[in-house]
């Protein structure tokens, strides 16, 4: 009977990562030979709308100047942009430097000072939001750094009156640092190059990701703005959209420099806080996704459920191994199909958000050159990120639950200039 | 087993696991691709970037003869050591200069010039004041500070700026960008993939302003079963046709096929996720998104951007944008016919041409 249960259970272990090697190796190959859809990035002229940038900061003083600096020098029409970064309580200068820059430029900056409230990004930006009547909402972190045609380039898809949210490719800055910042890199190329491109090129769900993005306002209000009792606001923004019938777009070529984390420990926070939040809307939206509401399609309902699952596959893939083993020890003999499925899913899933063949492709896309040979060492990466993903996901199923961490600026350290003010 | 056989033998073990991720641990030891991707442009975009470009170089690498006399004859190098020629006042200058028309120097010429045609310009080439090229002409880039005109069948490798009026000869090929700060006016059958100026216009005649409203109006439009209505649109599933003369109030979404009978009017934006296809005089208030081809018919006013997947074909006297709300059209492949004007922006991924079919 024990084993009788075992036996199911890592079949539907290996349904799981079969399907989403299916998933990655449909992708990988729409990228290598699909069709490559990026239908807004040409509107370059244009009767521009009114844009808001949103900068939530808390403690950014190391940064702040050089994605303010950025954005002054945009090339956007400045009688149509403001820009708002959101100090929530910083208690380094960030405050001070926000009020300079007012003072100087106050027609285009105007800061948001929280100093009570929920904290965290998602009630700053619930705060902020709403006090601004810009048609379009775009949100940068503070390391950002965006060239001065970005502002345009993510402007445009809101002339389609169907999309609600676009996002545009991030891009390590600090790759040179260590070996942590080189792997993030590829990482970060085969999710944007390869995952989110082929969503998009597919008519999927590309996922907005919280920063070097934007919403439109109107889509924003429909959907009952920015929740703040979650930890990725971002995915959580992505399906309620969806959900509400809106588009989410991205554009490849809308590109934006940020920095990495530059050790282990900051990685592994950084991991487990995506890894709580996203699974917080894998419990609020994965049935309401399946359930395919009007103006979602089936295949779209599909991806987004598979995005939702996104950070349950390495405990998935965990928990296969772990039944691997125990079956072996109780005497049972897996028909050796099982054994290659599950030896060829295994690996094809192995990836925190790309798989390995997908950062490959990725880095030929770009036409990078050597950085590929690094691609073994991604194994390493993964297994820090496959027990932080795993350890943080039992948690929340056996422990804490699914909103009862609490909400707090858990930010990534930063690098740029020592880290101290400029 | 002897010793040496085993630690041979567990050598030869390690160097075999090892092999496959010897160039990793190269590759991490002596970084040879660690800088990061070179893909965050610092330019606007702007396709004068490259006239931008070539203007400050000249101005820092003229001769320092020229910076005494700026308009003098001169045949040299810049101070790089880059081939140089400047046309002063002889226009005929240039022709002696290069008796088979080929020019490999870096060429300003700084009077009004006529081109007899047939020349290669193996460098770019700066006009200070108005050039009329000839026919065949082959230019590697061009940059003019007035009006420049090229001749039939002339072919631009990299990019044409003029910070006046643009006039490209029918039959001509342009490889790269091509900018106007007034009007590019473009020939029949002109291929080209990027260009823009405060107003793109196709053909030899002066087409009429863009229509605003259209002729004929006879009220709003019925929408049929399953349409509903969006916070900001009304998406309609399946295809739909606006009656001729009717008028739809807003933006629209249409699932299938969009067909726009003759002198209807939309009131806001328009998406369709098939074909679109507008009759003769139809008037969109705002942009057009298509997810496959837009065909247009004669007079149709796009006053907001236009942007398809696949095609767009605009028929004679259609407009994008007006002159007082500049706008992009873009799409895979784009068909141009005579008197189309485009304020601002067109852009093809594969290619545009113009026709007077």
């Amino acid at each position: 009977m024990m084993i009788s249960v075992l036996i199911v259970l890592l079949w539907g272990v290996v349904a799981v990562l079969v399907t989403y090697t299916v998933r990655h190796y449909i992708f990988t190959f729409n990228r290598l030979f699909g069709r490559h859809r990026q239908p807004y990035v040409d509107i370059t002229a244009a009767e521009w709308p009114t844009v808001a940038v949103f900068i939530p900061c808390h403690n950014e003083q190391a940064v702040i100047t050089g994605s303010l600096e950025a954005l002054l020098a945009a090339d956007y029409p400045a009688d149509r942009l403001t820009i708002i970064p959101i100090d929530d309580r910083s208690t380094d200068a960030t405050g001070d430097i926000l009020g300079a820059y007012a003072r100087r430029y106050p027609e285009l900056i105007k800061p948001v000072f929280r100093t009570g409230g929920e904290p965290g990004k998602a009630a700053a930006m619930a705060e902020a939001a709403a006090r601004v009547g810009a048609e379009v909402h775009l949100v940068f972190d503070a390391d950002y750094v965006p060239g001065p045609k970005l502002l345009k380039q993510l402007t445009a898809p809101f002339f389609d009156p169907e999309v609600g949210a676009v996002m545009g490719r991030v891009v390590p800055h600090n790759v040179s640092s260590n070996l942590l910042t080189r792997l993030l890199d590829l990482e970060r190329a085969g999710g944007y190059q390869v995952d989110q491109q082929a969503r998009m090129n597919l008519g999927l769900v590309p996922q907005y990701g919280g920063t070097v993005g934007g919403v439109r306002r109107e889509a924003l209000s429909s959907v009952g703005g920015w929740r703040t009792d979650t930890l990725a606001e971002d995915t959580d923004m992505t399906f309620r959209l969806v959900l509400q019938g809106w588009d989410v777009v991205y554009q490849n070529r809308s590109e934006c420099y940020e920095e990495v984390p530059e050790n282990w420990p900051t990685r592994i926070r950084q991991i487990r806080r995506w890894t709580h939040g996203h699974n917080q809307s894998l419990a609020r939206y994965v049935m309401r996704i399946i359930s395919k509401p009007a103006n979602v399609s089936g295949l779209q309902a599909l991806d987004g459920a598979l995005l939702l699952g996104v950070f349950a596959v390495g405990p998935i893939l965990l928990l296969g191994w772990l039944l691997a083993l125990l079956l072996y020890y109780m005497g049972y003999q897996p028909p050796v199909t099982i054994l290659v499925i599950l030896l060829v899913s295994a690996f094809s899933t192995l990836g925190n958000f790309a798989a390995f063949f997908e950062v490959a492709t990725a880095t030929r896309l770009d036409g990078s050159r050597n950085r590929v040979r690094l691609l073994p060492f991604l194994f390493f990466g993964f297994l820090v990120s496959l027990m932080a993903v795993s350890q943080e996901t039992i948690l929340q199923f056996i422990g804490r639950g699914f909103g009862g961490r609490k909400i707090k600026w858990d930010k990534t350290e930063r690098y740029r200039n020592g880290g101290g003010a400029p | 087993m002897s010793v040496a056989f085993f630690v041979l033998l567990l050598t030869v073990t390690i160097a075999w696991v090892l092999a496959p991720v010897l160039p990793a641990i190269f590759e991490l030891l002596r970084p040879t691709d660690a800088e990061p991707l070179d893909a965050v442009g610092s330019d606007s975009g702007d396709l004068t970037v490259f006239a931008d470009g070539f203007r400050n170089y000249l101005a820092r690498q003229l001769p320092a003869a020229l910076q005494a006399s700026p308009g003098a004859e001169y045949r040299g190098e810049l101070q790089d050591g880059t081939p140089f020629l400047q046309v002063g006042e002889r226009a005929e200058f240039l022709g002696e200069s290069a008796s088979d028309g080929a020019h490999s120097s870096r060429v300003v010429t700084t009077v009004p010039t006529t081109l007899p045609g047939g020349e290669v310009f193996m460098m770019e080439l700066l006009a200070r004041s108005t050039m009329q090229g000839g026919p065949d002409a082959i230019y590697r880039a061009v940059l003019a500070e007035q009006d420049l005109s090229l001749g039939e069948r002339s072919s631009v490798l990299r990019w044409v700026h003029a910070a006046g009026n643009l006039y490209v000869g029918s039959g001509s090929t342009l490889f790269g960008r091509a900018s106007a700060l007034r009007d590019l006016r473009l020939g029949n059958d002109v291929s080209f993939t990027r260009v823009r100026a405060a107003r793109v216009v196709t053909g030899s005649a002066e087409p009429p302003a863009p229509m605003l409203f259209p002729l004929v109006m006879q009220g709003t439009t019925k929408f049929p079963v399953g349409t509903t209505r969006e916070r900001t649109f009304t998406r309609v599933a399946g295809d739909f046709t606006v009656p001729e003369g009717g008028a739809v109030t807003g933006s629209l979404v249409v699932t299938g096929t969009l067909t726009v009978e003759a002198g209807a009017r939309i009131g806001g934006s328009v998406k369709t996720h098939g074909d679109c296809v507008l009759h003769d005089d139809v008037v969109i208030d705002g942009a057009l998104i298509s997810r496959r081809d837009v065909t247009t018919g004669r007079g149709c006013a796009i006053h907001g951007s236009l942007a398809a997947e696949r095609t767009v074909v605009l028929g004679p006297g259609s407009s994008v944008g007006t002159p007082l709300a500049q706008a992009s059209l873009a799409a895979e492949r784009i068909t141009l016919h005579d008197g189309v004007q485009v304020f601002g922006a067109v852009t093809a991924v594969r290619e545009a041409r113009t026709t007077s079919e």
